[in-house]
């Protein structure tokens, strides 16, 4: 029972560090100077390793404990349309906005992002209690919201001009090169929050399993359980979407293999999730570094690996509902 | 122990009047929706308390924290279905100490028959086996309680589900927890076996107390038949009261 667990968390935080160093050393063999090397290591490649570090811990851990805090293994921010709140605010404010005042955009988006997440998380989790047990109708009403954050952004494409489309594209499929200094010393700080507010509730998740009553009578308030992680993750994805716009399937698939070799404890869980969320992000990072795919949007990866995973999973009855 | 007073919960409960004494074995009988689950959930300290009193060792309920409550009283709730496949042992881990066959206690195992269970997904469980897992749990997590003769189990229809065997096993062993100095009280609709192991019942209807007090004060043909509608033939078969409805005239 606990060799495995050792294992699977080594592997992921020897691949962690592994495929930082590799992105970092991405122009070491090129031979350009030192001072260029510097600059290119400390402007280019650190902000993206510490990007796709916090942001692919921080979806795949919000994604591990939505799936508890909703009662459904198929919960995920990207899902649920908590990402895609997120992004509409922010492509909003964005586009409709002169273009003169860019400066406080800096701060204005992750604001934007934190508003629109907070509010779809909001919307989910009301209908997730209207609808208790029928795990599908939240998806459905996750999917919804996002088809219809969607369709307005597909309405801002007509009113934008082409330096915002390029902007919509980052909104709605993501980007790890997007992120600077500027707006990672906003969002990175919120991130780490986030995950480490989640990693300190885990035992208290795991009460949660058996229901609200079970965990009250484990000893939590679960009202208060509830909202505090909905606002932890929420925060958590808001700004992961300010500083990589929107990324899909991390959050479902991650947790959910997880818990096949690690089990359901989301004390072993949730750091595991944050370390091959982190992984993932980093290898996708890597993976457009050495084959200079820099414009490639990483939903784009992450749905072509994703898509088919979650397929072969719902064809082997892995999501069997009750519902 | 355990003191309700006057308390009342809006459409769900009227002026209920409780005294639970350490060491009994209380039963509440009523038909659905009397406000059995109700009572129950109130006595954890589940429940606002907008009238009356709710007193343990004569504390407010509501003076305790939950995590104080955790340790020393244990509640079963009614079935619930989970969503995820976590096997049973960690499972109940989860509200207690690590669980395994080898630290499952013996007189668990007796009551409940459980280890064969324990590496099970909770979803490949038949009702009655995840009832025996629940109360598993439900008693797993106030063990180091009970073992001090300290516990307050509260249990839900803790029969429900049952096969006739595990019935009377876990019948059997709630005796043996009240017996060493534990108190328990159970909601349950099996009159017989309430008759033969209750040392007390509470008979509720529409959320008032039809009687309460000795299970012999309790369970008489005029208390049952104002509490169920129904008229019932009481007999004392060697010190066990056998209680049976009246088939002819089952419709009043």
């Amino acid at each position: 029972m606990k060799h495995p667990i050792t294992l699977v968390t080594g592997v992921l935080a020897a691949l962690v560090v592994l495929l930082s160093t590799a992105v970092l050393l991405t122009d070491w063999q090129a031979d350009v100077d030192n001072t260029l090397f510097w600059h290119m290591l400390t402007q280019l490649q650190l902000p993206l390793v510490v990007t796709a570090t916090l942001v692919g811990a921080v979806l795949a851990v919000s994604a591990g404990s939505l799936q508890v805090v909703l009662q459904n293994p198929l919960a995920d921010p990207g899902i649920i349309g908590i990402t895609s709140g997120a992004s509409l605010i922010a492509a909003a404010l964005l586009i409709l906005q002169p273009v003169q005042t860019v400066i406080p955009a800096v701060y204005l988006l992750p604001l934007g992002c934190f508003a629109g997440a907070l509010a779809s998380t909001w919307l989910i989790y009301r209908v997730a209690k209207r609808l208790r047990g029928a795990a599908m109708a939240v998806i459905l009403a996750g999917i919804a919201i996002s088809t219809l954050a969607g369709a307005v952004m597909a309405w801002l494409y007509v009113i934008a001009d082409a330096q915002a489309l390029r902007n919509l594209t980052f909104w709605l499929m993501g980007s790890l090169y997007q992120a600077d200094w500027l707006v990672l010393s906003v969002a990175g700080p919120v991130m780490l929050l986030s995950v480490g507010y989640q990693l300190t509730q885990a035992r208290r998740l795991n009460w949660l399993y058996g229901g609200e009553a079970m965990a009250a009578s484990a000893g939590v308030s679960p009202p208060q359980l509830i909202r505090r992680t909905l606002l932890a993750s929420a925060l958590g994805v808001g700004a992961a979407v300010s500083v990589a716009g929107s990324i899909a399937f991390i959050g479902l698939l991650v947790p959910h293999f997880l818990r096949q070799i690690v089990g359901y404890n989301n004390v072993v869980l949730l750091p595991a999730c944050a370390l091959c969320g982190a992984a993932i992000l980093l290898g996708v990072a890597t993976l457009s570094e050495y084959l200079h795919l820099v414009t490639l949007p990483v939903s784009m990866i992450t749905a072509t690996l994703g898509g088919p995973l979650l397929l072969l999973a719902l064809y082997k009855g892995q999501w069997k509902q009750h519902a | 122990m355990l003191e309700l007073e006057q308390v009342c919960i809006t459409q769900r409960l009227h002026n209920i009047d409780l005294k639970v004494g350490r060491g009994q074995h209380w039963h509440i009988l009523g038909e659905n929706g009397a406000g059995k689950s109700t009572l129950l959930q109130l006595m954890a300290g589940l429940l606002e308390i907008p009238h009356g009193h709710c007193r343990l060792n004569a504390h407010d309920i509501t003076d305790y924290s939950l995590p104080h409550l955790a340790r020393l009283r244990a509640y079963h709730a009614q079935q619930y279905t989970l969503p995820f496949d976590i096997p049973a042992q960690q499972y109940i881990s989860f509200y207690g100490q690590r669980l395994t066959a080898a630290t499952l206690p013996a007189a668990i195992e007796q009551a409940l028959d459980v280890a064969a269970l324990l590496p099970r997904p909770l979803t490949c469980l038949s009702g009655g086996e995840l009832q025996r897992i629940n109360l598993t749990r439900a008693i797993w997590q106030v063990w180091t309680a009970i073992a001090n003769a300290k516990a307050l189990l509260l249990l839900d229809e803790p029969l429900q589900g049952l096969d006739v065997r595990h019935q009377l096993t876990l019948m059997k062993f709630v005796e043996q927890l009240v017996a060493a100095g534990n108190t328990v009280v159970l909601s349950s609709h099996d009159l017989n076996l309430s008759a033969r192991f209750a040392s007390h019942a509470l008979l509720l209807k529409q959320g008032q107390a039809v009687a309460c007090g000795n299970i012999e004060q309790v369970c008489t043909e005029a208390n049952l038949a104002q509490a169920y509608g129904l008229a019932f033939d009481i007999s004392n078969n060697q010190n066990a009261l056998q209680i049976q409805p009246r088939w002819s005239s089952a419709t009043t």
